[in-house]
């Protein structure tokens, strides 16, 4: 009878620690953090390159390969997100970012050049975007287990 | 068209503040550094237009592009919110979890 409720209290136990826990957010990736931090830099660079040059020469072909680089780097941030559990907040956060990221592109393209203002308000924008994932990544590292 | 950026701050503090209800003061830190961000960039939006360095098109643009942000800096501000939710259930659980084990014990 006894070893009866001790494997009763033992199995009581072992589903106790597997099901009484709530999870809302996925766990805290520091590699996700340092591409949220690296892309950013290469973001912000990508424009301050540009206010050192000519405002003639500040075509999209002269960037055109590190705004591709970028935006693989969002398209991987976007990916990890959406492989991981508890991530609704997350995906949309990486669309929202994604999705200015190609419009700010599309705009650059179609104007051919950029003045000194404009690119000032495309840092500004971009990294209002930026800091969003950056803050909710950080939060992460606060989970308790 | 007028930009009063005091407005919109407070209409978006507001609208932060009521997505979050009773959890401000867990939110408020990353919350006035999203604000405090949006000042700086609404004011170097509206000086922009006023100086003529970007017409009006551009201005309207970016204007609403701040819709967008508003949008991921609320969605971040629930992922502090639900970390915060998690550790008070999980904390609570765990004092659950801890006095049936001991009954268990005894």
């Amino acid at each position: 009878m006894k070893t009866k409720v001790l494997i009763f209290a033992s199995c009581l136990l072992m589903t106790l620690n597997s099901c009484i826990s709530l999870k809302l957010v996925p766990d805290y990736s520091e590699a996700i953090e340092t591409q949220i931090i690296q892309t950013q830099k290469q973001n912000e660079n990508l424009y301050t390159g540009l206010l050192e040059l000519p405002q003639e020469k500040r075509t999209y072909s002269s960037v055109s390969k590190e705004y591709l680089e970028i935006e693989s780097n969002i398209n991987s941030i976007l990916f990890q997100y959406q492989s991981r559990e508890k991530n609704e907040d997350f995906v949309k956060m990486g669309k929202l970012l994604k999705d200015n990221f190609v419009q700010y592109k599309k705009e650059h393209k179609d104007k051919k050049t950029l003045n000194d203002g404009e690119i000032s308000l495309y840092v500004a924008y971009i990294n209002g975007f930026w800091q969003p994932l950056l803050t909710a990544e950080k939060a992460l590292k606060n989970i308790k287990n | 068209m007028t930009l009063d950026i005091n407005e919109i701050l407070a209409d978006m503090l507001n609208a932060i503040k009521g997505s979050v209800k009773d959890d401000w003061s867990v939110v408020k830190k990353s919350a006035n550094n999203f604000i405090q961000s949006k000042k700086d960039r609404l004011e170097l939006l509206a000086n922009m237009r006023i100086t003529g360095a970007i017409d009006n098109d551009f201005f309207e643009k970016r204007l609403a592009d701040e819709k967008e942000i508003l949008t991921s800096e609320l969605h971040s501000i629930a992922i502090v919110n639900k970390v915060m939710a998690q550790n008070a259930a999980n904390a609570a659980f765990k004092v659950l979890e801890n006095v049936i084990t001991t009954a268990l014990i005894i």
